[in-house]
């Protein structure tokens, strides 16, 4: 079926293998997708800073159904959520899951009655592609107008690899109604080698609000490929925070959509490069409609040889008026050999507007340095204590307490010296 | 045997001379002071002596109780009980004042063979010693000096002096930027630090300081050198005819 070389569909065994089984009409056709949109390859601006070598000389396999070889969750857990939808290999894990909440439904049993990638951002990244040919299950998650969930649900993914690279994913669809407000978490972690493409698309409706977060904590040999979509209607708010400290590359594509006036989003992320690990984060942010406003804070610590890329295309439409936009991209590099790219990429065609956009790269402030080992302090501790502070500001203003207390423990369990601090350097 | 001890010290910056042979030796107990004009050299003797790396150092000595200072790194001479009060304290957003004290004082204590504070123990010294300088306590629930006015910098660097009880202490113009009350104040709080066993070098350009912290020395730094050294007479002297006289003086006998 695939008579692609390996260099432009590395994927050609993951394919064959879906092919043999019943195919839905919307995986055959994200199969002709992937295809038709080529592997990408670092000639193309989305890519350029992604080295997708490794992943297209791997040969891929839908990854089979598992069992969970972790019992403990624990410790991937988030304090205070109402619901815990647990996924293995792409697939739902009841035993490990608590019941279903009302509005909550699974995307497994309903897949060939559910229109996929209808009028999706993403129509030409080769992996958002990938997701639908090998999607196996999902959430949806419908509330309705004016119902407050309480608590958020969390979504886990666990990727349980095995002798042979597998591809996974995962679907969640949300909608948030009319003066609804929710919560979702998603933890993206597991064991071996893997490829996984996350997708989340939501749907806000006039004054909704969603708090989503997505946790990438994935192994060591694990690439992350995800994207997140979103649509708002007028006055609704959706904020994100995309935590990256895991994968050997955690890439997230973000496409926010603000379609109705008033509406407001604010993206934050935070990613922690050790070792060769790359950090990207590609955003677009579309205003499309007046006095909407949107807050992009991405910040980075790279030590080791880590990469980390962030592209952040503001997009503001015709008659978009009274726009508020602001896009920040920090990066502090904790090692000569760390590297980081930023290209901000402004499209206005309104006039009225109040766009800023700023992108630094530094080191540790040498006074700064001076002043705490001026007081006594061990130059290891001084350094990670500086290393915290430049991150700390994003990790405050995450909405939730419990998910800002996670965040902050995984970004400090991974800073090197940060054994150093104690807990309470993080303020709750 | 003396406290601080500097022989023949030469320090360059980016090539450039600025200490040019600093000889300096203080004894436990006693107050110097070192006054100089801009770009003396003042600030710089500090900063070498609490171990900046930007400065390198081409000649001489300096030690601490006989140890040698120069050879230990920057948070080793603040353990062993040196104190550098910033000329530009600096602003570290990000980083709370209580969790950066209570580092240090551990980091000290430890040092000393002392018990770490516990989080009870260590407020109730912020409130001992932030009541010496009158420092508001609303200032240490922000990050390390961030925001602070200029003499609330000065009060504080004077207030973490007192929560870390160093052996020596350098005042880099801990008195410019304060009112005349403040002065006083911070004058207080560094009196009370006054015993037998500690040293003070206090750096200042103006004589005033010198009627609240009486000196015992007083030297006057020139172009990276101490080119006169007196009694608190000499502050006095200075304060009248300004440094023309001296820089006459040096260059005529040089
Ligand atoms: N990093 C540096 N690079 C270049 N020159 C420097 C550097 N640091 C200090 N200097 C120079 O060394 C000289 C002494 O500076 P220093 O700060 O020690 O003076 P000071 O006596 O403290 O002056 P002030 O009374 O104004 O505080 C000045 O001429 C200054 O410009
Ligand atoms: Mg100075």
């Amino acid at each position: 079926m695939c008579t692609d070389t390996i260099e432009t569909c590395p994927l050609c065994d993951a394919i064959e293998k879906l092919s043999e089984r019943s195919m839905s009409e919307q995986r055959r056709e994200a199969c002709h997708r992937m295809h038709a949109i080529g592997w990408p390859n670092r000639k193309l601006e989305a890519w350029r800073y992604c080295n997708l070598k490794d992943i297209a000389s791997t040969r891929w396999h839908p990854a089979p159904p598992a069992a969970l070889s972790q019992a403990d969750l624990d410790d991937f857990a988030i304090d205070g959520t109402a619901a815990r939808l647990v996924f293995v290999n792409g697939r739902f894990d009841p035993t490990h899951s608590s019941p279903l909440p009302d509005g909550v439904r699974l995307l497994g049993p309903l897949i060939d009655e559910t229109p996929l990638d209808v009028d999706t951002p993403f129509a030409d990244d080769y992996f958002a592609a990938m997701s639908t040919a090998l999607i196996e299950d999902g959430v949806i998650i419908d509330v309705p107008a004016g119902v407050v969930l309480p608590g958020s649900i969390h979504v886990m993914h666990i990727t349980e690899g095995g002798c042979d690279p597998i591809a996974t994913t995962l679907r969640i669809l949300i909608r948030v109604g009319c003066g609804a407000r929710l919560g979702v978490i998603e933890t993206w972690a597991g064991h071996g080698t893997a490829l996984t493409t996350p997708m989340t698309e939501a749907h806000l409706d006039e004054d909704a609000r969603l708090d989503h977060a997505r946790l990438i904590e994935e192994s060591d040999e694990t690439t992350h490929l995800g994207t997140i979509a979103s649509r708002q209607a007028a006055g609704s708010t959706f904020e994100s925070a995309i935590l990256s400290v895991g994968g050997r590359i955690a890439r997230t594509r973000v496409h926010a959509s603000l379609d109705g006036e008033g509406a407001h989003a604010a993206i934050r992320g935070l990613g922690m490069g050790t070792d060769s690990r790359h950090i990207d984060n590609a955003l677009h942010v579309m205003h499309a409609s007046p006095a909407c406003t949107s807050r992009e804070y991405f910040k980075n610590l790279l030590a080791g040889d880590s990469t980390a890329a962030f592209t952040g295309r503001i997009h503001v439409a015709h008659g978009a008026q009274q726009t508020d936009a602001v896009q920040t991209n920090r990066n502090l590099l904790l090692s000569p050999t760390a590297k980081s790219w930023a290209r901000p990429q402004l499209e206005i065609y309104a006039d009225d507007v109040k766009c800023t956009h700023g992108a630094t790269t530094g080191e540790i402030e040498a006074e700064a340095l001076f002043y705490l080992l001026a007081r006594g302090i061990p130059e290891a501790t001084a350094r990670s204590l500086l290393a915290w502070a430049f991150v700390a500001e994003v990790v405050d203003e995450v909405p939730l307490p419990a998910l800002r207390k996670h965040m902050a423990r995984r970004m400090l369990s991974m800073l090197p010296g940060a054994e150093r601090l104690d807990e309470s350097v993080v303020s709750m | 045997m003396s406290l601080l001890e500097i022989k023949n010290l030469h320090a360059c910056v980016d090539g450039v001379e600025i200490l040019r042979g600093i000889n300096l030796t203080i004894n436990p107990g006693e107050v110097h002071s070192i006054m100089g004009s801009n770009g003396s050299g003042k600030s710089t003797l500090a900063r070498v002596l609490a171990g900046d790396e930007a400065y390198e150092i081409t000649k001489g000595t300096a030690t601490l109780n006989g140890v040698d200072l120069l050879d230990m790194a920057p948070d080793v001479r603040a353990r062993e009980g040196l104190f550098l009060a910033f000329q530009y304290p600096v602003e570290i957003p990000g980083v709370s004042t209580k969790y950066f004290l209570r580092t240090a004082v551990n980091a000290v204590r430890e040092h000393r063979g002392l018990d770490e504070l516990d989080a009870y123990g260590f407020l109730k010294l912020v409130k001992e010693k932030a009541a010496w300088v009158q420092l508001d306590s609303a200032l240490l629930d922000r990050p390390v000096n961030e925001g602070f006015s200029g003499g609330e910098k000065k009060r504080a660097e004077v207030f973490q002096m007192a929560m870390l009880e160093p052996v020596m202490a350098i005042l880099d113009e801990t008195d410019s930027g304060l009112d005349i009350d403040a002065l006083r104040i911070v004058a207080k709080g560094v009196n009370k630090l006054r015993n037998p066993d500690r040293g003070f070098l206090v750096i200042t350009h103006y004589q005033r300081l010198l009627d609240y912290i009486v000196p015992d020395v007083v030297h006057v730094l020139l172009d990276g050198r101490i080119v006169r050294t007196g009694d608190k007479e000499l502050a006095l002297e200075l304060e009248e005819k300004g440094y023309g006289w001296i820089e006459k003086e040096t260059s005529t006998s040089a």
